[in-house]
């Protein structure tokens, strides 16, 4: 594992969602764990290439097979090792929640399936690639841990949790080539289930995951200059969602969500339907997309179509606010 | 003081010796690939306290290509 230092953190977000993917697997494996390498086709993009080189013996390509991804990989976790597959999102979703049911969620297989450029980052491949509905689907499949971190190290931390993990898990990573650096202290723990607290207030509380965070922080700043306090939590584990630290905030003024996600089945979905059952419960504000298909385009455009840049989560979170 | 942190961040992001840094290119050795590359870019910038553009990440090529680009950032080394 690498030493977690500020060095590391600017070397992961330079990496980008992908490239820190890579490393944590190269270093997983020099750290003499054993595991499979699988992916449809994408191994050079899956950050695989010092895998390869190092350790050919642990890799597969499937070729342009999604479906085959999860069969190849299930077959593999039968031998007792874990495997990570890799495609992109919307096809680590949509083209094959049937095998995903069955050998991940059913069979309870050992595959960590990650889906790579989640969100809106392929807006310009437009809706064939852009926005999967990946957390909806994932979460309509019981048994599968779900995970989406936000910068560069809690990308690392998180793969070396899902790999130590004995399960199913899916990752979602979101973000490009030069990620966003939201975790400045290398020094926190990732653990499954229990979401991180990055700024502590009393007005609005936000809950993000991936890296849409970084506006949610940016937007923050701004509500902190017109003296709205906000809290800033990192879900990255939708599922099992950190209930704990929903009951705790459950009396707070304005809960925002904000994802890179449509709103249904989402992870402000995710937690509107825990605290339906509760009765006390906090006003919620969900930011996403709304029940779209995004227009093709770079990120920002797309981000701003949607109302999820900095700017557009202030005036969403003042509207909300003047209401209440 | 710039060449000294300069050769230090190819020292240690590539893991080499002295000797290795001067003229080195990328792909040169199997430490620069483009892993190594990131850590390079990302050393330099800690070193400096930059932050470069992706073209310039793209167009740094070799040690002395290098100290070309990092001219834009107002280093000189």
């Amino acid at each position: 594992m690498l030493l977690m230092d500020k060095k590391v953190i600017r070397f992961l977000a330079r990496m980008g969602a992908r490239g820190s993917l890579g490393q944590a697997l190269f270093d997983y494996a020099a750290d003499d764990n054993d595991f499979f390498a699988v992916s449809a086709d994408l191994a050079h993009a899956s950050g695989y290439d010092r895998i390869i080189k190092n350790y050919p013996e642990r890799f597969v390509d499937v070729g342009i097979a999604e479906q085959n991804l999860i069969g190849v990989s299930g077959g593999l976790a039968k031998s007792g090792i874990p495997v990570v597959a890799t495609t992109w999102a919307m096809f680590a979703s949509a083209r094959v929640a049937d095998q995903v049911r069955n050998f991940m969620g059913y069979m309870q297989l050992n595959i960590k399936l990650v889906g790579m450029d989640s969100g809106l980052i392929q807006s310009r491949f437009s809706y064939s690639h852009a926005n999967p509905p990946d957390i909806s689907i994932m979460r309509a499949i019981p048994g599968i841990v779900i995970l989406s971190p936000c910068d560069g190290i809690e990308i690392y931390k998180a793969v070396y949790a899902a790999m130590k993990f004995k399960g199913p898990v899916y990752i979602r990573l979101t973000g490009g080539d030069l990620l966003p650096i939201i975790h400045r202290d290398s020094d926190f723990e990732f653990k499954i289930g229990k979401a991180i607290t990055i700024k502590e207030g009393d007005d609005v509380v936000f809950i993000s995951c991936g890296t849409i965070l970084s506006n949610v922080l940016k937007a923050a700043d701004m509500l902190e200059n017109m003296n709205i306090s906000v809290k800033i939590i990192d879900m990255h584990t939708i599922s099992p969602l950190d209930i704990d630290i929903l009951d705790e905030i459950s009396n707070c003024k304005l809960l925002v969500t904000v994802e890179e996600h449509l709103l249904q089945g989402g992870l402000g979905s995710a937690i509107a339907e825990y605290y339906i059952q509760k009765k006390i419960r906090p006003q919620q504000l969900m930011l996403g997309v709304n029940n779209i298909y995004t227009q093709p385009g770079t990120i920002n455009f797309v981000q701003e179509k949607m109302g999820l840049l900095p700017e557009q989560i202030v005036v969403a979170v003042k509207g909300k606010l003047n209401i209440i | 003081m710039n060449n000294k942190k300069y050769v230090q961040a190819f020292i240690e992001a590539l893991e080499i010796g002295i000797d290795t840094v001067e003229g080195l290119e990328y792909q040169a050795i199997p430490q620069w690939d483009s892993v190594g590359h990131m850590g390079l870019i990302a050393a330099i910038e800690d070193a400096f306290d930059i932050m470069m553009d992706t073209d310039d990440i793209i167009d740094f090529s070799s040690f002395e290509k290098g100290k070309e680009i990092l001219k834009k950032y107002d280093v000189e080394i």
